[in-house]
């Protein structure tokens, strides 16, 4: 007989926030105050949240402070290899409007318009009472369902790969994935593997 | 203070190489100017004399000049001094030639790469330039630089669209 | 069920295979999505479980600061610069101030003086603990890495009584220090967190400095001797596991560094293991430097240069020449070069990390020949911050 899972649904969103579990990807300035967090004077190991290194068991990911183009390849493409439904939460000032880097060459302005982004903390940096109490609001938007940054990227999909690649230029990924090969051959032979 | 450990070190290389003019600047820091063509001579000169690190390479744009500078920090151990060695070259893409010291310093490769990379300066004989070191591939054919007529801010604007630190469509965003 | 060769077929028309770089060699990112790199990637060319190329890839976290320097006022290059180091900022701060003290020519009171040394070196012993909490993460043995994070915290407390903030403090500025120690009560919370501190090293040493799965993964592994270490530009703890005796401290004296009596630790063979243990001398070295200076006290008069150029810190100009300032941090030599045309912005501004020297081609000469399991415990032993490359 076929179950109807609608009617777990408030069982399983309270499963889902008292044990998600981040990605181990630590992306900038935000980092030092991570072991703080989750070592013994702030404990998060009590809300069931702890560090993994593989994406396809994660659910949650911590961009911790600004985000370089070269960085953000690496961010996409570690965000797509996660299973639904997952969950991006920005630290600090500088995805929200560029920060202190706001008239450098070399940092996002607005995170937004690449991937989906849930709750935004705001300091520079957020303390670790600060992370905590933005992690709360996280927990209270899952067990609405109004956490719906998965869904978003799905529907609007066209809107984000616009902008990632007006800003990376076309065929991107393939160019990251191979371009240490003539590097790493003994010989250089650039057009000998296709 | 007296100054008569710099003093003599600095007359010792001064034997030794006619075409320098070396100063002392204050305790513990030297510096020399050199031609550009004779820096091979002068780094061999100061390994021979217990000048065993190079720390970093500078390159500094002058503008009005038309010239940029190269500076090679140089430290010694054994008598605990920092020596600037000053030359200068013209600053047309295609005149900025150097020859290299990676054979002398072996960590000057890096060094070179750096400068290279951000100001732009060849230097003859190192063949790691070509190799990608933190620029993106699409900023370098931009023209990407840290030359003093390069407008950062025009390209900013073209790149991101935003310059403008303030947005007014937030509504999911707390604390 | 859909069988093998179509799925074969169907990676190959999208791209998706494994190839082999030449034969029975194969490419590996051990990129930046990892526990035990910060943000820094090695493409390594893999013979089954053995490295036999590596090739660093820095860039992730560049930011451009020397061109963004030269934009802004003398005084807000500060709050900007503090972000290079990010385990330890009192350093970038530190050497940026005695750099354009030395373009001004005026003399920073003894006050200001002791303020900034017990900064630096509460600054390194906080640095050190962070070190030890990563390496121990790595070899395996959680205890001792949980114990350093809690003792860190302490110091944190500390930090945030006297400047503010827990990790960004904004306090060295050329001229003097911001603000006054906060009375005598902040100076005994100091001495007994130092006191404390004391009598846990030997905890320490018990579970983690000499536990035989330390020298046993440790031993033998990444060894570099003094030749290649003076020629290659290696700096701070890993030149002096080689051999060489040598700290900026003893050798160009800043600060109140002139009148404290410490040793420079020094051992020789060149491995892994001995820049582990060189490491935790310095800690020891360090607290007892921080007891002398608590028992010098702090002399009187005032915390910063009484100029009148001061009431207008926008405009505030700096006469034409050129300064270089270093110190000893807890990865190498710290260098800063300055250049100033007498404008109220900075000319050029130079910042030299260790690791640029560290990370880059002693590493890849280092990792030839190694196992896959040995990649991470090299990269810790050698003290690698990666911001210090890109800047």
């Amino acid at each position: 007989m076929m179950v109807d899972w609608r009617l777990y649904e408030p069982l399983i969103n309270f499963a889902r926030k008292r044990s998600m579990w981040i990605v181990a990807f630590c992306t900038g300035c935000g980092g030092i105050e991570m072991p703080p967090l989750m070592t013994s004077r702030y404990d998060l190991e009590r809300f069931g949240m702890m560090p993994n290194p593989a994406p396809r068991m994660a659910d949650l990911f911590l961009i911790t402070g600004y985000v370089t183009p070269k960085t953000l390849k690496r961010i996409i493409i570690t965000y797509e290899m996660q299973p639904d439904p997952k969950y991006v939460l920005a630290h600090g000032s500088c995805p929200l409007n560029g920060g202190i880097y706001w008239d450098g060459y070399n940092a996002i302005k607005h995170l937004d318009k690449y991937i989906p982004v849930d709750v935004a903390i705001a300091g520079c940096m957020p303390r670790p009472e600060a992370v905590m109490d933005g992690i709360k609001k996280m927990m209270e938007l899952i067990e609405t369902g109004k956490a719906d940054g998965w869904k978003r990227y799905k529907e609007n999909y066209e809107y984000y790969k616009k902008n990632q690649d007006e800003l990376f230029g076309e065929g991107w990924r393939e160019k990251t994935a191979r371009r240490w090969i003539p590097w790493l051959m003994n010989k250089k032979k650039e057009g000998d593997r296709q | 203070m007296n100054l008569e450990k710099e003093q003599m070190i600095v007359e010792k290389i001064l034997q030794k190489a006619p075409y320098a003019e070396g100063t002392v600047r204050r305790q513990r820091r030297i510096e020399f100017r050199i031609p550009p063509d004779r820096i091979r001579d002068f780094l061999m000169l100061l390994k021979e004399n217990n000048f065993e690190t190079m720390m970093q390479i500078t390159a500094v744009d002058w503008l009005k000049d038309g010239e940029i500078e190269l500076v090679y920090q140089m430290w010694s151990y054994t008598h605990a001094v920092h020596a600037f060695v000053k030359t200068r070259i013209p600053r047309d893409v295609d005149k900025a030639r150097v020859p290299t010291v990676r054979d002398i310093y072996p960590v000057a490769e890096t060094y070179e790469r750096d400068a290279h990379e951000f100001y732009k300066v060849t230097f003859e004989g190192n063949d790691k330039l070509e190799m990608p070191w933190i620029l993106e591939d699409e900023d370098k054919e931009a023209g990407v630089c840290h030359r003093k007529d390069f407008d950062m801010l025009g390209y900013v604007k073209k790149k991101y669209k935003l310059l403008d630190r303030f947005e007014e469509d937030k509504e999911d965003y707390v604390i | 069920m859909v069988s093998q060769q179509e799925l074969v077929k169907e990676a190959r028309e999208n791209g998706m295979e494994l190839l082999p770089l030449e034969k029975d060699t194969y490419e590996l990112f051990f990129g930046p999505q990892h526990m035990a790199t910060e943000n820094y990637s090695l493409i390594l060319k893999m013979d089954g479980n053995r490295v036999v190329k590596a090739i660093a890839n820095p860039g992730f976290l560049h930011r451009g600061f020397e061109k963004l320097a030269e934009y802004r006022p003398w005084y807000t290059n500060i709050a900007l610069f503090l972000r290079v180091c990010v385990p330890e900022p009192d350093v970038p701060e530190a050497i940026y101030s005695m750099a354009v003290d030395e373009l001004m020519g005026w003399e920073v009171p003894e006050r200001a003086q002791w303020i900034r040394t017990t900064v630096l070196e509460m600054a390194r012993v906080t640095s050190y603990l962070f070190w030890t909490m990563g390496m121990a993460f790595k070899l395996g043995v959680y205890t001792a890495g949980q114990w350093a994070a809690a003792y860190r915290e302490r110091f944190m407390a500390l930090f945030e009584e006297l400047t503010g903030a827990r990790v960004y403090h904004i306090y060295t500025i050329p001229g003097g220090v911001r603000r006054d120690i906060p009375g005598d009560k902040w100076l005994r919370q100091l001495r007994d967190t130092v006191e404390y501190l004391k009598d846990k090293l030997k905890d320490f040493d018990n579970v983690l400095f000499e536990n035989y799965i330390t020298f046993k993964r440790l031993e033998g592994i990444g060894v570099m001797d003094k030749k290649f270490a003076l020629e290659e530009g290696v700096t701070g703890p890993n030149l002096r596991a080689t051999g060489v005796k040598a700290d900026v401290r003893k050798l160009d004296p800043y600060l109140l560094y002139p009148e404290l009596d410490f040793e420079v630790p020094v051992l020789k063979e060149g491995d892994a293991l001995a820049r582990v243990l060189v490491r935790r001398f310095e800690i020891e070295q360090d607290l007892y430097i921080l007891e002398q200076l608590l028992e010098m006290g702090p002399p009187s008069g005032p915390y910063k240069v009484e100029d009148p150029r001061l009431k207008a810190l926008p405009r505030f100009k700096v006469p034409a020449g050129d300064a270089y300032a270093h110190v000893e941090a807890t990865g190498g030599d710290f260098g800063a070069y300055v250049i100033s045309e007498g404008g109220n912005k900075p000319y050029r501004v130079q910042i030299r990390g260790p690791s640029i020297s560290h990370g880059v081609r002693v590493i890849e000469q280092l990792l030839v020949g190694a196992r896959i399991a040995d990649v991470p415990v090299i990269l810790m032993s050698l003290g690698n911050c990666p911001p210090d490359i890109d800047r």
